[in-house]
């Protein structure tokens, strides 16, 4: 009986071990808000100094070296203020989140915080600043490393929309203080160069991802940023500097191409890198994210005399917008002497080929003890159609006084994304009282993704006919995000016919970053709707003696521009008329539309001329004019409308149905 | 005690029954009993009663038609804004009121929103005031002749940013300090002639003994202010040093001395590795020393020079 207990105690355990075992989120103790998984930490300084600024920590890392525990990933102990942002708006320079004393965006300006940094959902730390009429709300979560797998990873996302009623041109930049361990100085590693002056990259030049780490023997921390992605924002231009440079120029800064990584102003290596997407006009009420990341580098190291680290992303998807990817290899001797007739090659599976880069087989020559050397590779299917399969990617570095050494590496093909889509409108439409039902009615959207990988950034577009619109509350326009493979969307717009009858197609396009732009045509039958003019009670529990009910007059689907004239019988030992004041028909904004003041025989219970122009309005459907009664008895009558003459602008007459109202008073 | 004869029990059944009969009359007559009948309505006073009233926003309609739309329902588009509809009395209180025509125009929209314009106007008025008020303190400043200690001051604090506020790696030179060319040292060498007068005054005119500039920031040709070394400032830490530099009558620094240290070896490196790496001096006739204080806090550096004197032989 104890073991039974002990076995289900346990059993609870391990369930609550797993059901925590998600981002953990809590105030250091340095005060910084901190939300960490197994492999790294996210921490927010909270000000009230530079409230909003972040940096990135190692806690597991990767889980088969242990030399990258607890060690930074960007420079921020005890409070992160080095790493920082900037919003360009309108050409005026503010940095996000609280203000600052120190040197690093000293010289923005600043906005107000209106969303203190907090931790939503459990998985993400999300604050937000105005400034300039503008709202920038900044979003860090964690998301898998593409070379390594695993949620090594921070994305760095910022969502700015313009809450002003005028345009903004407005651009970002994202200054990273990389750190690796006590390194704070590491060179970048991109394509085939390792990056240790200054260096800009510019549109085109821009890789997939750079790398950085200090050594191959034993790297403390491998960094690694992306900067390509179906989920990702790909920069303008990047900048590889040292800090103090970006520290003191929030928008502009020193740059020297050359220059290494020494601190402005001081005599260390200090690396970091800056991401700029240049000013772009944002119309008011619009949204523009810029979303980059950075975390863990998946480096396979194999040491040898000829040590070779390999990395490449671990899944890759070939679709209209992704054609090829990125291969990587370092090679580092450590001999202590120099390698002679150094060669490195690339072997990759049958239907691949390198279309850019390194070439596939290189003869390096000499390496002296300590060299290093980098090589790139942009791999590409030679035909189009690529099943999903797992390739093996090898590299082999030789010299005539070593021996080889060889690094192997796997990458999935996976299939793209596929979206189908639905749209579906009522099936038909009844009317009351002159009125078409339902109406707004609603059109119901679905977008689900039949293929094996994510499709980013999606977004549904409802395109309408002359004849219908949307209702005031809703968009055209839906974000919706992340379609996983196999997941499913529904959403709705309610849409209002205006009249036109008829067999009217609407239509639903969808894009997404990674998938073609697809759309989908729906038509709906809108039928012919009824004209009139009827009479109705606004309140029939008014119907009572000895106090006042109003009876409305209407008018249903008139169409614009309306002459009408009409009496008005009664029964006049039931009623007494009081006043007659306008429908809304009969005001346009803050103008009285022409209303005739009819006469009033209280002998034959007639009051007769009714007369007015509704000139331009919406639908010709809605109140003309209402008549205020005081009820004398009870007893059963009839208001009737006689001598009912409603043209259109033309003259023409209508043919129209007359509604009398027969009622009871008890 | 009351005493009652039988003529006045014969007086009081009379006074009862008299009392009785008036009691039920009074309530049958009273409303809601068996003869109270409901007053008629008033008759029309024809037609003055009658009345076009122009429109009144009034209860907007209520949705006469059941709804039939799916959940959710979708917001209503905006239409005129409805108002409460009159009660019978309010109605009776209108007629006797001036046309609700008029009403409406006399309270605007507008109005109800907006304060009046005078009300808008003294608003403005304290910026209004405010503003020539600061016109004429400047005025009264540059009216009033600066007294000599007040330029002395403002030319000695001139000097000081010129030298102290350069944060960046720019180079200040000043023009009047570059080296000094060989004419001109020749000259600085050269006794100035003196006045015929003295001359014959004086009777063994002895060489001109070397001098400084009397400012010592004058010596420094180009310098970059150190920054507080970014460890430092992540810590928190800041720092003052004294410092005096030997240079020799060539202009090239040949050391630096800490008389004091900030107590922080980042910073101590930084100061001494600016001035040894980007600070250029002036040649004198002679080694001299520069004794300066850097003083590092989070918000700035600043480097204030204390003394400069030439060196003793053998320094």
């Amino acid at each position: 009986m104890a073991k039974t207990w002990l076995l289900c105690l346990l059993v609870l355990l391990l369930a609550f071990g797993v059901a925590v075992a998600g981002p953990e989120e809590y105030i250091d103790g340095e005060g910084n808000l901190r939300l960490e998984n197994e492999y790294i930490a996210i921490f927010v300084n909270l000000g009230p100094e530079n409230k909003g600024r972040f940096a990135l920590d190692v806690t597991g890392g990767n889980p088969e070296h242990d030399g990258d525990n607890n060690k930074p990933l960007i420079y921020g102990h005890p409070r992160p203020w080095t790493s920082y942002t900037t919003v360009r708006i309108d050409g005026e320079n503010y940095v996000f989140g609280g203000e600052t004393s120190q040197r690093a965006g000293r010289d923005g300006k600043y906005g107000e915080v209106t969303q203190e940094p907090q931790v939503v959902d459990g998985e993400k730390i999300i604050s937000e600043t105005r400034m300039g009429g503008v709202a920038v709300t900044q979003v860090l979560s964690f998301i898998e490393s593409t070379t390594t797998g695993f949620p090594d990873t921070a994305k760095i996302r910022y969502d700015v929309t313009n809450e002003s009623d005028d345009d903004k041109r407005i651009g970002l930049r994202v200054v990273l203080d990389t750190m690796l361990g006590p390194n704070d100085g590491a060179p970048f590693r991109v394509r085939e160069e390792e990056v240790l002056q200054d260096k800009v990259l510019i549109r085109d030049e821009i890789p997939e991802f750079w790398q950085a780490f200090d050594s191959l023997e034993d790297p403390l921390v491998m960094a690694q940023g992306d900067l390509r992605g179906p989920d990702l924002t790909p920069p303008d231009e990047v900048y590889m500097t040292n800090w103090g440079s970006l520290a003191d120029g929030v928008w502009d800064f020193n740059f020297r191409p050359g220059r290494e990584f020494y601190r402005e102003g001081e005599f260390e290596l200090d690396s970091a890198i800056a991401l700029y997407w240049t000013a772009d006009w944002l119309a008011p009420g619009e949204t523009r994210s810029y979303t980059t990341s950075y975390g863990l580098a998946g480096i396979d190291i194999v040491p040898g005399l000829l040590s070779i680290g390999l990395s490449a992303p671990g899944r890759v998807i070939f679709d209209d917008f992704t054609q090829s990817f990125q291969v990587m290899a370092y090679m580092q001797n450590n001999l202590d002497v120099t390698a002679r007739d150094v060669e490195v090659a690339l072997d990759l599976p049958e239907g691949f080929e390198v279309i850019e880069g390194s070439q596939r087989h290189t003869r390096v020559g000499e390496l002296e003890a300590g060299g290093r050397m980098q090589f790139a590779w942009q791999v590409a299917p030679k035909d189009d159609l690529i099943d999903p399969e797992m390739l093996n990617i090898q590299v082999r570095a030789d010299a005539s006084n070593t021996d080889e050494t060889r690094a192997t590496r796997q990458v999935e093909v996976m299939p793209p994304a596929a979206l189908e889509l639905n749209l579906e409108g009522p099936r038909e439409f009844g009317f009351i009282e002159h009125a078409m039902d339902p109406n707004p009615f609603p059109v119901y959207g679905r977008v689900v993704n039949t293929g094996g990988s994510a499709a980013y950034a999606v977004q549904a577009v409802l395109v309408l006919p002359p004849g219908l619109s949307l209702v005031s509350s809703d968009k055209e326009h839906l974000e919706l995000g992340i379609l996983d493979p196999g997941e499913e969307v529904e959403f709705r717009w309610m849409v209002r016919s205006h009249g036109r009858p008829g067999d009217i197609p609407m239509a639903m396009e969808v894009s997404s970053r990674n998938t073609r732009d697809i759309s989908v045509v729906e038509n709906i039958d809108v039928p012919e709707w009824p004209q009139g003019i009827y009479l109705k009670w606004d309140d029939t529990e008014r119907l009572r003696p000895g106090r006042v009910a109003t009876a409305l007059v209407k008018i249903g689907n008139l169409g614009d521009g309306v002459d009408f004239e009409f009496d008005l019988e009664y029964p006049a030992h039931l009623l007494k008329p009081m006043y007659i004041s306008r429908g809304q028909l009969m005001v346009s904004g803050e103008e009285k539309l022409e209303f005739t003041r009819p006469d009033y025989d209280p002998e034959s219970g007639v009051i007769s001329g009714f007369a007015g122009d509704l000139m331009e309005k919406d639908d010709g459907s809605g109140v003309l004019a209402r008549i205020h009664f005081l009820v004398r008895d009870t007893g059963e009558g009839m208001l009737e409308l006689k001598n009912v003459k409603v043209s259109d602008i033309y003259g023409a007459p209508f043919d129209l149905g007359i509604g009398d109202l027969e009622f009871n008073i008890e | 005690m009351i005493k009652v004869n039988s003529k006045g029990t014969g007086n009081l059944k009379g006074f009862l029954l008299l009392s009785a009969i008036l009691h039920i009359v009074f309530l049958a007559f009273m409303p809601g009993t068996l003869f109270y009948s409901q007053p008629s309505a008033p008759e029309p006073p024809d037609p003055l009663d009658f009345f076009l009233v122009d429109y009144m926003p009034m209860r907007e309609e209520p949705p006469e038609e059941p709804v039939h739309e799916p959940e959710p329902v979708p917001e209503p588009e905006p239409e005129p804004e409805p108002e409460p509809e009159p009660e019978v009395e309010e109605i009776e209180e209108e007629l006797e009121e001036p046309p609700v025509e008029e009403a409406l125009e006399d309270v605007g929209p507008e109005e109800l929103t907006e304060p009046p314009a005078e009300e808008v106007e003294e608003d403005l008025a304290p910026e209004e005031i405010e503003e020539p008020m600061v016109a004429e303190d400047l005025l009264e400043d540059l009216d009033t002749p600066p007294m000599e200690e007040d330029i002395t001051i403002a030319l000695e604090t001139a000097e000081e940013d010129i030298m102290t506020t350069d944060l960046s790696e720019e180079y200040v030179y000043l023009p009047e300090l570059l080296p000094p060319s060989s004419e001109d040292i020749e000259s600085a060498l050269e006794p100035e002639e003196p006045e015929e007068e003295v001359i014959e005054e004086e009777e063994e005119p002895g060489p001109a003994e070397p001098q400084l500039p009397q400012d010592p920031v004058s010596a420094v040709l180009a310098k970059t202010i150190p920054l507080l070394p970014k460890d430092a400032a992540n810590e928190g830490v800041e720092g003052t040093v004294e410092i005096m530099i030997l240079i020799d009558q060539n202009g090239v620094l040949k050391e630096i001395e800490f008389l004091e240290s900030s107590g922080d070896d980042r910073i101590d490196e930084n100061a001494r590795l600016t001035i040894e790496r980007l600070w250029e001096f002036s040649g004198q006739p002679k080694d001299y020393y520069l004794h300066l204080v850097i003083d590092f806090t989070l918000q700035e550096v600043t480097v204030e020079f204390l003394d400069i004197f030439f060196a003793e032989e053998g320094d």
